[in-house]
């Protein structure tokens, strides 16, 4: 099988683009494939995500409408009136078997949109006509997990620093933190660390850093004055889920400067029911996916039972080193 | 299992004599060679009959055959590029089909001893970039501007193998035959250009695809579970949701014995009610 990234697709329109030739420049060995439009490589019918996923293909383009997207309400929206997300990449460099874009894009090659200012140029409209806007800076993949070769998370705290009324929220399980160290803490932005068990970050979060780097690099921001959000999402109910639970909340009151964190996000495992189908079909071997969820609407989740089991475990074992008002259940 | 399509005979024979595969009687228009598991068919020239030729070999096939099956067109192709040497092989990572301007684009995910990749444009007739050539289209060199390969099979190929093969399992390969001068090649020079790449390509193709495998689950758990509940008056909806919890065990407990309703309770079962609580109460005893 070839190496994660050895063919770039490069839409026509962004050939000549800067950006485009950066990202190029750390690939030199990647063979380039023209293309009229990304859709037409990553939207194709029957592509299998998994084999795709061993030897993922980058695909520049440009994103020429929709550079907000209004949040949805599987995420937590934190009480801000203008909550959105924006895509400037799709799909991830890790591979966790609970993640919906599995079941949400046919490839899982990685799209990288080059055209940033025109995604900032929208941000700005939008600010102006709204006052004020909640950004989940690029749901749709692990940004901050990219930095080494698509910059974009420094690019945005630029912005951020330009733009006082945008909050903005970079989400991430990576240790890249190092890459935006050198930037003053804005406090208009929130690093959010999403982190769970060193026995799940092995056996399901793959391809993710483990847990006591992630915890080093999240004291280190906390240490630089950063905002940090810890995000315990979704809590699974694997073998000794208890235990593993449990024994996560010691580490963090053990291991974490707590006193730092803006709060501590939990939640149980929920999902649109036609991106879990999907992700059935094509991650037959994954057995948090064949749960006897419980579905209500279009989502699927563990029962109400198992969820405030759940919850109920997570609190009382963070309780013991975190103060109630900074746990948040981000879905219930 | 694979399958290898060519154009012409010239181009298969090579690879017929090497597999020693024999011609198979069949009920079609096209001549498939098989042994064992490998087949190799020639389609005739052109975007059209390719495509013939996949679906006519498609349906001698079951799909679960189909999902596991390499599938490879090989085959000659013109070069408007100067720089690309005759007898050069290149895997395809995008074809253009010239009549219609739609854009292929082959997946390029095993690795090859032959590493060199470009495009493939298919064109409906041989194309010559000299003028005065009767049996051929001229196109200027502004039109064949950015063109490197031409043939006539690929997007045909490619566009009928991807609505009966998965788009994964699907390669095509060129072998320079000419820069377009407006001749035809001899039919020994094609196979003798063949032979010598066939050295380099046969184990790739006859190795299997290293993503197939099988599910223990469809193989062993299911048929077991199917002979316990034909009796049973399951929905498919209940057969959905069995299946999904039978994987469900299975993969918490790889090596345990998979838990079955006492088979006497069968016979118990008078209402849909009663075969409710049966099935769910089993369910049950999947998710532990
Ligand atoms: S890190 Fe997030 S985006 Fe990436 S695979 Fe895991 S869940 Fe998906």
């Amino acid at each position: 099988m070839f190496k994660s990234f050895s063919h770039i697709y490069i839409e026509d329109g962004i050939r000549d683009h800067w950006r485009t030739k950066e990202i190029l420049k750390r690939f030199p060995n990647a063979i380039p494939i023209p293309i009229r439009h990304y859709k037409d490589s990553f939207n194709r019918n029957s592509q299998n995500f998994r084999v795709q996923k061993e030897t993922p293909k980058l695909i520049l383009a440009e994103k020429k409408e929709h550079f907000l997207y209004p949040g949805s309400d599987f995420s937590p929206n934190f009480s801000h009136p203008h909550f959105y997300y924006n895509t400037i990449a799709l799909n991830c460099i890790y591979d966790c078997e609970y993640c919906y874009l599995q079941g949400m894009f046919p490839s899982a090659n990685l799209v990288l949109f080059v055209n940033w200012e025109d995604f900032f140029d929208a941000t700005k409209e939008f600010i102006e006509k709204n006052q004020s806007l909640y950004l989940a800076l690029s749901y749709d993949t692990d940004l901050l997990a990219l930095e080494s070769f698509f910059p974009a998370t420094k690019a945005w705290l630029e912005f951020a620093a330009t733009e006082p009324r945008l909050s903005l929220e970079i989400r991430t399980k990576s240790t890249n933190y190092s890459q935006i160290a050198k930037f003053s803490p804005n406090p208009n932005v929130i690093l959010a660390w999403t982190i769970s068990p060193q026995a799940i970050i092995e056996t399901i979060e793959h391809g993710t850093p483990p847990l006591h780097t992630r915890i080093k690099v999240i004291n280190q921001a906390i240490q630089d004055g950063w905002k940090v959000r810890i995000c315990i999402d979704p809590i699974l109910r694997v073998p000794n889920w208890k235990t593993h639970y449990q024994s996560l909340a010691d580490t963090l009151g053990k291991e974490l400067k707590i006193d730092g964190l803006v709060d501590i996000s939990i939640g149980g495992f929920r999902m649109n029911i036609d991106f879990l189908k999907r992700m059935m079909d094509v991650r037959k071997d994954s057995s948090i996916l064949f749960h006897a969820f419980e579905k209500k609407d279009k989502i699927v989740s563990y029962s109400n039972l198992e969820t405030e089991e759940i919850l109920e475990l997570m609190s009382s074992a963070l309780h013991q080193y975190v103060s109630p008002s900074e746990i948040k259940v981000s879905y219930t | 299992m694979s399958a290898l399509f060519f154009a012409v005979l010239s181009e298969a024979k090579p690879w017929i004599t090497k597999l020693q595969a024999k011609p198979i009687s069949h009920l079609g228009k096209f001549r498939i060679f098989q042994k064992e598991d490998h087949y190799i068919i020639i389609s005739g020239t052109g975007k059209l009959s390719a495509a013939l030729a996949v679906s006519e070999f498609a349906h001698i096939l079951p799909k679960p055959d189909r999902n596991q099956m390499k599938i490879w067109n090989l085959g000659i192709a013109g070069s408007n590029n100067n720089e690309l040497s005759l007898g050069d092989f290149f895997w395809i990572h995008k074809i253009t089909d010239a009549a219609t301007k739609r854009d292929f684009y082959p997946d390029r995910i095993e690795k090859s001893k032959f590493t060199k990749e470009t495009t493939l444009t298919t064109f409906d007739r041989p194309i010559t970039k000299n003028e005065n050539s009767d049996r051929f289209l001229f196109l200027p060199q502004e039109e064949l501007k950015g063109i490197q390969l031409i043939d006539m099979e690929g997007s045909g190929f490619f566009e009928a193998a991807s609505l009966y093969f998965p788009l994964e399992n699907i390669s095509l390969g060129k072998l320079v035959s000419d820069h377009l001068e407006g001749t035809f090649c001899k039919a020994e020079t094609v196979e003798s250009m063949m032979a010598e790449k066939m050295e380099g390509l046969f184990d790739e193709w006859t190795s299997p695809l290293p993503w197939t495998g099988i599910d223990s689950i469809e193989t062993f758990d299911w048929p077991l579970v199917e002979a316990f509940i034909q009796n049973l008056r399951l929905t498919e909806t209940m057969k959905h949701d069995l299946k999904k919890s039978i994987r469900f065990f299975r993969l918490r407990n790889p090596n345990t014995i998979l838990p079955f309703p006492e088979e006497s309770l069968k016979i118990h079962l008078k209402s849909k009610s009663d075969l409710k609580e049966f099935f769910e109460q089993w369910r049950e005893s999947l998710h532990v």
